[in-house]
């Protein structure tokens, strides 16, 4: 009905008490990207090596609910899998979380500082396990994997390449890890996470060597972690899946591998932080937290906002508005404040995140999707702060300004 | 804005009927309007008068629609639906409809800090969607009130007059057919309260130009000393009073209005205790006045006696069938005869002053009934057979529709008995006869 931006006049009449308004919804809107942020990070980090997995399907045990979880499967079963119509290749794929300690020891004995624990990743270097470039045929990497004692370290590891504690990670740097010798001679693209400050691919052999074979009895290699299955060309991975399954079923009710598909195993992973650690739901919290402070503070600045033009209002009524107008000024006011509040608070956020990737390693990732989710919720958090001080506008009476 | 229309002929824009309000519950509960009646013409401007807490708010937001009604019903003539609407029983949308054919002016003006006046006016005119020159009206209006130099500013800027004017411009930028306000010129100097008010005049009807042109300042005088209208002023009315019959209802203690006014309706205690159409209380003095016996009677009584016959509506309108009030005011068609020739006088008799119509004298010396004289508005007859007792000495004879206001025999005997200037002055006006 009216053209006259009263949402936006009302707003920006006053544009210090705006900027002040604004800042409240940025501080919300900051509050709710950080916890996401770490959320997010959360996840993401979590899934970090999935990511990485060059697979169409993959083989993992049922009870492996986590990467961290230390359960494996007989390497039989993929022996088993690769014969399953319009499976091409199989690999196997070692994963160490916790006991692959790594200890600088370039330093000064005197000043070297307690260990760290480094998630190590043990592949057959030719096998394409992982989708790096790093680790694809002909990189200078592949053959200086095969190697025994040389390692991939992780470049997004925490504080690299200027580890104040460890030294610098250099290239053909000699350190130790849990107690063996190992050489960087390359690094790979993965991260920290909840669990480790960061990766270390080794060949497979080199990951019996250092983290097998001193702990196991017999065959170090014979209990894998993940199984890499990729298909024939032009083989539909939801039939080859189910004849999978099917024949890793053979025998018992209880299958003692999964089969999955990247994805479902990084839902799996997601999952499993999300619902079975306080991790998942303090973060979840925190970010309902920056909601609802949010609402608060949008509230008190709509409220306000209605409080201080109340008369107006009121005129308004009395000359022929109806509560409908009104209540759209207010929502109108809710989404000035949301939009302003969100873009300022987008930028503010971007940067804090780049500065949090960097000092936590974490993985803090300002996707699209992210963005519009949190640019929801803030324009849900006004709008639902305009409805509540709404009410008090509704129930203006028009016979007061007389 | 689509165009609006007047009631038809003889209808009031305003109809208020039996109404009683009530504020609070229980032991609280406080009635503060009691059965109020009240008809309002188009085009008239009213002002209610009466002390504080005497009901003349309450009432006035009532028939804005800002209260819902609990007893009794308010009628407000539709002109863009042709019809009343009756307030009561709304709902919240059928009030926010109503409010719409409504210009309210308020004492506080709440113009919205954040908008320039011109803004604050295009509020009320957005609720009429589709005008083709808003921005040009608006112009003008506030031009007229004299804030051309300041259309821009916001109300912050703007002094406490200047900020009523933006209020009054918005109240009147959708012609409405009925303004409410509440002390409307306030705040406002000379100058400014006359431009509303002749504003206000002009939207209600046509007025010669003779009396606008009294209210012009002339050249070389102050209009800030004077307060009178610029000449520009007026030579903006007609283009903004392009239409006719806003009625106006002022709560105001400011005389420049009250001299002003063409019904003035009296409140006490939450009751009206007086609805005076001043064009009709002139009328009625000024015809007992040319009666010899009313004549003689102190001005004051004659007044008390004018006032007892007025039936609160404009001489130049018909009386309705069924109208409250009118129990002093008969109706005869044309040929009915109103008085007889011969008639015996008897504690029923009438004096006649006529409000309407034409009557023929007819008196029968024998020789069968000749018109001695014909008699139109503001004439009487019927005096002096109450005062000497006699019978009838002519018939009266209604020409055409004709009303009249009548006065009983009881009157004519309070000041037969207590005035004794009154008889001297009848003995020497009818002794001889």
């Amino acid at each position: 009905m009216a053209k006259t931006p009263l949402a936006w006049a009302n707003l920006t009449h006053d544009r210090f008490r705006f900027a002040l308004f604004v800042l409240g919804v940025v501080f919300a809107v900051v509050l709710m990207f950080i916890q996401l942020g770490f959320r997010g990070a959360l996840l993401d980090s979590q899934s970090l090596f999935h990511d990485k997995l060059n697979a169409d399907l993959v083989l993992i045990s049922p009870n492996r609910q986590a990467l961290a979880m230390p359960e494996t499967f007989s390497r039989r079963r993929l022996e088993q899998a690769s014969a399953v119509p319009g499976v091409a290749e199989v690999h196997p794929v070692f994963v160490s979380n916790g006991m692959g300690v790594l200890r600088h020891t370039a330093g000064n004995a005197a000043e070297r500082k307690p260990s760290r624990g480094i998630r190590v990743i043990g592949i057959d270097p030719d096998s394409r396990a992982l989708t790096m470039p790093e680790l694809q045929p002909g990189a200078r990497e592949v053959e200086l994997l095969k190697i025994p004692g040389n390692a991939l370290f992780d470049r997004k590891s925490v504080g690299f390449p200027d580890e104040t504690e460890f030294g610098p990670y250099k290239l053909g740097v000699r350190t130790e890890l849990s107690g063996v010798a190992v050489t960087f001679v390359g690094t790979v693209p993965f991260g920290g996470d909840f669990t480790s400050d960061g990766a270390m691919v080794v060949s497979t052999e080199t990951f019996a060597n250092l983290l097998r074979r001193p702990y196991t009895f017999g065959t170090p290699l014979a209990n894998i972690d993940i199984g890499v299955i990729r298909l024939e060309a032009g083989a539909d991975r939801r039939t080859v899946k189910t004849a999978l399954k099917r024949e890793l079923a053979r025998g018992t009710e209880m299958p003692d591998v999964d089969v999955l598909t990247v994805d479902e195993l990084m839902a799996r992973e997601q999952g499993f932080w999300l619902n079975n650690t306080p991790i998942g739901f303090a973060f979840g919290f925190g970010m309902f937290m920056g909601f609802a402070v949010g609402l608060v503070i949008c509230y008190q600045i709509l409220s306000g906002d209605v409080a201080d033009h109340l008369g107006e209002y009121a005129t308004l009524k009395a000359v022929g508005y109806s509560n409908f107008y009104l209540a759209r000024v207010v929502i109108q006011e809710s989404l000035i404040l949301a939009v302003a509040g969100y873009v300022a608070g987008l930028a503010v956020s971007y940067g804090l995140y780049l500065v949090l990737a960097q000092v936590s390693g974490l993985p803090m990732n300002l996707t699209l999707e992210r963005c519009l989710w949190l640019f929801l919720a803030t324009v849900l958090m006004c709008v639902v702060s305009g409805l509540i001080a709404m009410v008090r506008l509704v129930r203006t009476d028009p016979a007061d300004v007389f | 804005m689509a165009e609006s229309t007047l009631p038809p002929a003889g209808e009031p824009l305003l109809r208020i009927r039996g109404v009683n309000h009530v504020f609070g519950t229980g032991d609280a509960k406080t009635q503060v309007l009691f059965d109020n009646d009240l008809e309002v013409m188009p085009g008239e401007l009213v002002i209610m008068s009466g002390p504080s807490g005497s009901g003349k708010t309450t009432i006035l937001t009532l028939i804005g629609g800002l209260r819902s009604l609990q007893s009794g019903d308010i009628d407000i003539w539709d002109g863009r639906r042709g019809e009343y609407r009756s307030l009561k029983g709304l709902d919240e949308n059928g009030l926010v409809e109503v409010r719409r054919l409504i210009g309210f002016i308020f004492q506080r003006h709440n113009l919205f800090d954040s908008l320039q006046a011109t803004q604050n006016v295009m509020m009320a005119r957005e609720l009429f969607p589709g005008g083709t020159d808003d921005a040009a009206d608006i112009k003008k209006i506030l031009t007229y009130l004299g804030l051309s130099a300041r259309m821009h500013y916001k109300p912050a800027e703007l002094s406490g007059g200047q900020r009523q004017r933006v209020a009054v411009a918005r109240a009147l930028i959708n012609r409405p057919k009925l303004v409410l306000a509440d002390e409307p010129t306030a705040a406002l100097d000379a100058n400014s309260g006359l431009a509303v008010v002749t504003l206000l005049q002009h939207l209600a009807r046509e007025r010669p130009f003779a009396d606008l042109e009294k209210l012009i300042a002339k050249p070389g005088d102050r209009v800030d000393e004077t307060g009178r209208l610029t000449r520009e002023q007026a030579d903006m009315l007609p283009d903004l009073a392009n239409e006719r019959g806003t009625t106006s209802l002022i709560v105001t203690h400011d005389a420049r209005i009250m001299n002003r006014a063409d019904r003035i309706v009296h409140m006490e205690r939450g009751k009206i205790v007086s609805n005076v159409v001043v064009a009709e209380r002139l009328f009625v003095a000024e015809g007992l006045r040319r009666c010899a016996v009313f004549a003689s009677i102190l001005p004051e009584e004659r007044q008390a006696i004018a006032d007892g016959l007025c039936v609160g509506l404009s001489p130049a309108l018909p009386i309705r069938p069924g109208m409250k009030g009118t129990e002093n005011v008969l109706t005869f068609e044309a040929g009915e005869t109103i008085v007889r020739q011969g008639d015996a006088v008897t504690d029923d008799s009438l004096f006649y002053l006529i409000r309407r119509g034409k009557v023929r004298v007819l008196r029968d010396a024998g020789d069968g009934p000749k018109t001695i004289v014909e008699l139109g508005p503001q004439d009487f007859f019927g005096d002096r057979a109450l005062l000497v007792n006699e019978p009838r000495n002519a018939t009266i004879q209604a020409i055409e529709t004709t009303e009249v206001y009548t006065v009983g025999r009881s009157t004519f005997r309070k000041y037969e008995a207590t005035s004794r200037p009154f008889i001297e002055r009848i003995a020497a006006v009818y002794g001889q006869t």
